[in-house]
């Protein structure tokens, strides 16, 4: 695999420069999730969090690309979507390492949890997951009740910063939780856990509506998750076999032509 | 008859149970700081987190206390000063040492904090330390500025939730900065590191008032920082002594 990543990314650092993120806008309007979070709230955490976090991995990935020790293959690396970065990141320097799993994994942590979000139902119960989703939830959890208990106690419990995440395994299909602190995902620990839903328990992510009260937040949360989108998040997890994460590596390779420098390779 | 009295007297003043933390009151009123730091986050700030910081230390210690399952030597730790607590986690099962390592910290760096804040300056330039303080962090910093330069950048930089310290280094015996994640404390890495000066980073210590500007937090906390009290912790500091 990590030869495969050096080739392709040998290819490509030939003919573009590192990858420059911007800044994805809300799906909705700043105020359309309250009262659970408030307009105020969604401009902080969107426009001054989620910018925050995208003009640091940029910086990041630009010095990363500029830097003359930079191996051919690190550039290279810069140029991928900031997911494939992130799922590779031990094979970065130490130094960058750091540095991209706060910012790199702050801008897309947040992408994620924006995109997961909607108006909020009236009420915690009337809002579920429906179909396939639905049968993995009970099959790893027993029942869409307990799923909901232990996420909700999980994040009470999480100390400092962090998030907890629900995410598939693409080799096992099979649904698992777990926290991170900071802004740790699951693909940097695994390239082929997907993420489906993550909670934001940062206390910017509340403190504007809930002041301390984090469990009244996350009692709220409930009402604000995008099912659906989850759903289709969920669909096309699992429909991608290990075969296609790493024919996308190929396919990348083939469309950009490949470098006179290189053809020795 | 006297004698069982007495006796009934002495047995009662001898049980001791677990260590049981009180919550301190602001030294000053919670409108005090403003404008620096608004009356309503000083509420929350102490009678909320600090509140609970407290009652969840509390409430392991007590935990522990009662464990039919852990050995008595143990238990003895709960009966000791938090700070002492502190430096004892490793020895401590993990469903203890580690509530304790977050809501006992949590308790210290608060109960510190709270000690150390006074009225804002009207600038950030007249508030200054003096004496044997200023001396030290010259020597160890160059200059006071290059000190505020550097606690700055760290307090700045530091990602998540965390403190900046400033505190006498147990092997060095000379003032060091650092920050630890969390409720870490200096004393949970050596019991004789010596804190001095800290700064609260959490973002509950600042957001209803400066929301995302951490920066602009850091840049006011030196208008507030009592420099007379710090003056004091650091000459009570314990002096080691040149013949140990």
């Amino acid at each position: 695999m990590f030869v495969r990543i050096c080739f392709l990314a040998v290819i490509i650092s030939c003919i573009q420069a590192q990858i420059e993120l911007t800044l994805p806008p809300l799906p909705y309007a700043y105020d359309a999730i309250e009262p659970v979070l408030s307009e105020h709230l969604m401009q902080l955490h969107h426009d001054k969090h989620l910018q925050t976090y995208t003009t640091g991995a940029n910086k990041l990935l630009k010095r990363m690309y500029d830097d003359e020790n930079s191996s051919n293959e690190l550039k290279g690396l810069t140029n991928q979507s900031i997911e494939f970065i992130l799922s590779h990141i031990q094979y970065l320097p130490e130094i960058y390492q750091v540095g991209l799993k706060q910012y790199g994994g702050g801008y897309l942590n947040h992408k994620l949890f924006f995109s997961t979000l909607q108006k909020p139902t009236a009420t915690a119960d009337e809002n579920k997951p429906t179909g396939p989703l639905l049968k993995a939830i009970e099959k790893a959890f027993d029942s869409f009740d307990k799923f909901k208990q232990i996420f909700t106690d999980v994040s009470l419990e999480v100390f400092g910063s962090g998030w907890v995440w629900l995410y598939i395994d693409a080799y096992t299909k099979e649904l698992n939780y777990s926290f991170a602190s900071n802004q740790e995902n699951p693909i940097m620990f695994n390239k082929n856990h997907i993420t489906l839903l993550g909670i934001d328990l940062w206390e910017h992510a509340y403190y504007p509506v809930y002041e301390n009260r984090r469990s009244e937040y996350v009692d709220n949360f409930w009402r604000i998750i995008n099912w659906p989108f989850v759903s289709q998040l969920y669909t096309e997890g699992v429909a991608k076999q290990t075969d296609d994460i790493d024919k996308e590596t190929d396919g990348i390779v083939k469309h950009t032509g490949g470098c006179p420098m290189h053809a020795g390779i | 008859m006297l004698a069982a009295i007495v006796l009934a007297v002495i047995a009662i003043g001898c049980v001791h149970s677990q260590t049981e933390l009180t919550l301190p009151p602001l030294p000053y009123d919670y409108k005090a700081y403003e404008p620096v730091l608004s009356e309503k986050i000083m509420r929350l700030h102490h009678d909320k987190h600090f509140f609970t910081y407290m009652n969840k230390t509390n409430a392991a210690l007590k935990a522990m206390f009662v464990d039919t399952k852990m050995d008595g030597k143990l238990k003895e730790i709960a009966k000791l000063p938090i700070e002492d607590i502190l430096t004892q986690l490793q020895v401590l099962p993990d469903q203890y040492h580690l509530a304790l390592r977050h809501n006992g910290g949590g308790y210290l760096n608060h109960r510190f904090f709270f000690s150390i804040l006074k009225a804002p300056t009207a600038t950030v330039a007249e508030n200054k330390p003096t004496g044997d303080l200023l001396a030290a962090i010259e020597k160890s910093f160059g200059t006071f500025e290059k000190f505020h330069e550097l606690f700055s950048a760290a307090s700045v930089n530091l990602f998540g939730s965390g403190w900046v310290w400033l505190y006498v280094d147990a092997r060095t015996n000379q003032l060091v900065l650092n920050f630890t994640a969390n409720q870490d404390h200096p004393i949970m890495f050596d019991k004789n590191n010596y804190v001095v000066m800290g700064i609260d980073l959490w973002e509950h210590s600042y957001y209803p008032v400066y929301e995302n500007r951490r920066a602009e937090y850091v840049d006011n906390f030196w208008r507030i920082v009592d420099w007379n009290v710090v003056g004091k912790i650091f000459t009570e500091r314990p002096i080691k002594r040149s013949d140990l």
